[in-house]
């Protein structure tokens, strides 16, 4: 009986890891015929729902254009399958096989680089404080023990965390949401003294959300960066078969245009927020 | 699986176990509160005049059937503009965490005193005309006849309801809270995005939960087994 | 928006994107959302719960005659105990995300987050209706049963006529409870992004925030209606039989 018991545990541990491990999500792919994308669906500018319902957003273009390429690449037509994933689950459902790319606004950090694969950053950005203009001009260095927001899961917290104590500056007082409206609408309340997340995140959030965002506007952003942010597609660890497809779709999209078009469609001098690509400043990597 | 070890390591371990001690504060800040408020509610439901048990009847309607999450989300995010209008200042900060500790014993309350009404209701009105007979005051009846016996009729349904609260509490994750008194479901779902790992956080604090109800249900044994309450005195007198 | 529009999105749900749903699942259960996702998972977990409460109940459940002894170790009133009090003692949060993360993980399963649910709602509601069908079976035990036989009624006819109205008069008020109890709970499902009513209405107030307040009232006032109607019928069928009973 426990020799049976033993047995049949270690046939569902070799089941849940061994098996599954080896083949290449490239050949899964292949012969499945399917891409599954693990795809954020509240998050402005990046995929959304916009007023009508509808699924909008710089990474809902992107991903388009990628399964496109990744056709081209693989050499089979791939039908696009999209999960719905949250900040929580875009990590833990690419190491599991759950989905074969996350394309979920995904910072890439050394502690997330321990668990999966980035391909090449699509997007960078850096990450400052977003404040109320009604409280006064503020610098990073005046939220020293103040109220400071940050959406759940996201590596604003421990960041932000470890650049105060770079600093030696008291520590904020974090306060977790579990969606980028809702910390804006504190902040815009007065319930937080600051909300930090990606620039852009914040900046379209706050305007989707009908806040005017700038110089003497209702919110503006600290001048400081305290991290930067290089957003990859998020691959299994180790399937750099796999990474370099993806790499390839995205350098094939970078030469035919697309990725400028889409660029500007999201980020040009006409959007809502426009961030000139090229002369935003790549900043040195955090640890952490 | 993939078990990440450092989920029970030093910072996070310590999260945990902070989250697990707001969840006892948090649930008896919240039975507190929902006994206070319900225990009353609940007798003058049974025993006021029929204009306020109208009122109370709404107010345990409106209550019990109100679900936790919604009624979260829609006062924490209502209630700012509501007070600015009303008092026309700024609503504290931080008011999130007493906001959620009042809803959630407010629910609560709403089932205590329908408890606390049934085990009243369950008392023959014929013990009540006894008592005036034997010459008891008002007062004399409900202190000596009703509420020792409604009492013992109600305690293991409170106690449960309690228990069930307690668990309610784990609702805390989709507000807007400072992370440091977050419970131990709020914790866990910390570490998951912080680390990845979904498995080690939440067994742990699924483990909470169980000891929690576990000793609670103990104690509620070991309360119900109190002769006062098992209402043996009276037998053998 | 304007109210209807309001409306008829929190009952249907955003439109489906195609590319979401996943061939090897119904797909009409994916392609549903808001309040009409809400009420198909309170009922399949109705129906899921009912399975496994019946199942719960029946390991527990120890005959009259049996009762009457002393203790005896009976291990399978012990497993059905142990596994009620189990999911008895666990929060529905922590279930629904541990279903949420761990088919996949475990046994490499890829399950829709709608049949997920339905099957966590269906473990948490089991629990609570293997308590109710034991106070039922406990009801309609020996007793009842050798008196039927002495007025001369055959075993069927008793089943017929004084076992089953009665267990039910007993049972179907609790088990509307629990059904209030399921469909309020539904809406923990917001933190895994199913996509019934509170999911939907959280969306929609987050992608035009000027209707904070009537998209969440308008999701509050209907869970808190349909809570109410459910357990107004309860209490009326309650009140009913009482009255039966005593005439």
């Amino acid at each position: 009986m426990k020799r049976l018991l033993l047995t049949s545990l270690a046939a569902i541990a070799i089941a849940a890891s061994g098996a599954f491990a080896q083949q290449s999500t490239l050949d899964v792919v292949k012969k499945s015929g399917e891409l599954v994308v693990g795809l954020g669906m509240e998050c402005a500018p990046f995929s959304y729902r916009d007023a009508g319902g509808n699924l909008v957003g710089f990474e809902v273009d992107l991903t388009n254009v990628l399964v496109k390429n990744l056709e081209a690449y693989v050499g089979v037509p791939l039908k696009l399958r999209l999960e719905n994933v949250t900040d929580e689950t875009r990590i833990s459902w690419v190491q599991s096989g759950q989905i074969s790319v996350s394309v979920c606004h995904c910072n890439n950090t050394r502690k997330r680089q321990d668990l999966i694969d980035f391909s090449v950053p699509y997007f960078w950005d850096g990450k400052s404080v977003m404040y109320n203009n009604a409280k006064g001009k503020k610098d990073l260095k005046d939220f020293a023990g103040k109220t400071i927001g940050f959406k759940r899961s996201s590596s604003s917290e421990g960041e932000i965390k470890r650049y105060f104590e770079a600093q030696g500056w008291t520590a904020p007082v974090l306060k977790q949401f579990d969606n980028h409206t809702a910390g804006i609408k504190a902040l815009a309340d007065g319930q937080i003294d600051g909300f930090t997340d990606d620039n852009s995140i914040i900046i379209s959030t706050a305007m989707l959300a009908g806040y005017t965002v700038g110089e003497g506007k209702k919110l503006n952003l600290t001048p400081g960066r305290y991290s930067a942010a290089y957003y990859g597609v998020g691959v299994k660890e180790n399937d750099s078969k796999w990474r370099k497809a993806i790499d390839f779709a995205l350098h094939d999209m970078w030469l035919s245009g697309d990725y400028q078009k889409i660029y500007d469609k999201w980020f040009g001098a006409k959007s809502k927020c426009p961030i000139p690509l090229g002369t935003n400043k790549m900043e040195p990597f955090v640890k952490g | 699986m993939n078990f990440n070890n450092y989920v029970f390591a030093a910072p996070y371990f310590g999260w945990l176990l902070r989250g697990a001690a707001n969840t006892v504060m948090i649930s008896a800040m919240t039975a507190t509160l929902a006994l206070l408020v319900g225990i009353p509610v609940g007798i003058l439901r049974q025993m006021a005049p029929a204009f306020v048990r109208v009122v109370l009847a709404g107010f345990i309607t409106l209550f019990r059937n109100m679900p936790l999450v919604p009624f979260l989300l829609f006062s924490v995010f209502v209630a700012p503009d509501f007070f600015l209008q009303c008092t026309g200042k700024a609503i504290p900060i931080g008011f999130e965490y007493w906001l959620f500790i009042v809803c959630v014993a407010l629910n609560a309350s709403g089932y205590i005193a329908d408890i606390v009404r049934s085990g009243l209701r369950s008392i023959p009105e014929g013990q009540v005309q006894a008592g005036r007979v034997l010459g008891l005051s008002p007062r004399q009846v409900i202190f000596r006849i009703l509420v020792p016996q409604a009492v013992r009729i109600s305690t293991p349904a409170l106690g449960t309801r309690l228990i069930h609260t307690m668990k309610n509490t784990s609702v805390a994750m989709v507000l807007p809270i400072v992370v440091d008194s977050l419970d131990v479901a709020g914790q866990g779902a910390r570490i998951a995005g912080e680390c990845f790992a979904w498995a080690e956080p939440l067994v742990f604090a699924a483990g909470t939960y169980l000891v929690f109800s576990l000793m609670l249900e103990a104690l509620l044994w070991y309360i119900c087994r109190n002769p006062l309450l098992t209402g043996r005195e009276y037998d053998a007198a | 928006m304007t109210p209807p529009e309001i409306l008829r999105t929190l009952v249907f749900g955003f439109p489906v994107i195609k590319e979401c749903l996943d061939t090897a699942w119904p797909i009409f259960i994916q392609s549903l959302g808001g309040l009409m996702l809400s009420f198909f998972i309170t009922i399949g977990s109705l129906i899921g719960g009912a399975i496994l409460g019946m199942i719960l109940a029946l390991m527990r459940f120890t005959p009259v005659e049996e009762q009457a002894k002393r203790f005896r170790f009976r291990p399978v009133v012990l497993i059905g105990s142990s596994v009620e009090w189990f999911i008895r003692g666990l929060p529905i949060m922590i279930i629904v995300l541990l279903f949420n993360y761990l088919p996949f993980a475990l046994f490499k399963l890829r399950v829709p987050g709608a049949i997920l649910a339905v099957g966590a709602f269906s473990l948490y509601g089991g629990a609570y209706f293997s308590g109710v069908f034991l106070g039922g079976l406990r009801c309609v035990s020996s007793d009842l049963r050798n008196a039927s036989r002495v007025l001369g009624l055959s075993s069927l006819q008793t089943l017929i006529h004084i076992r089953i109205p009665i267990a039910v008069r007993t049972m179907l008020p609790a088990l509307l409870g629990i059904t209030v109890t399921l469909f309020k709970d539904s809406s923990v499902l917001v933190v895994v992004a199913v996509p019934e009513l509170m999911y939907t209405a959280r969306q929609m107030a987050f992608s035009s925030p000027s209707d904070y307040a009537p998209v969440l009232g308008t999701t509050l006032l209907l869970y808190w209606i349909i809570a109410t109607m459910i357990s107004g019928l309860a209490r009326l069928l309650e009140q009913h039989w009482d009255g039966a009973v005593s005439r």
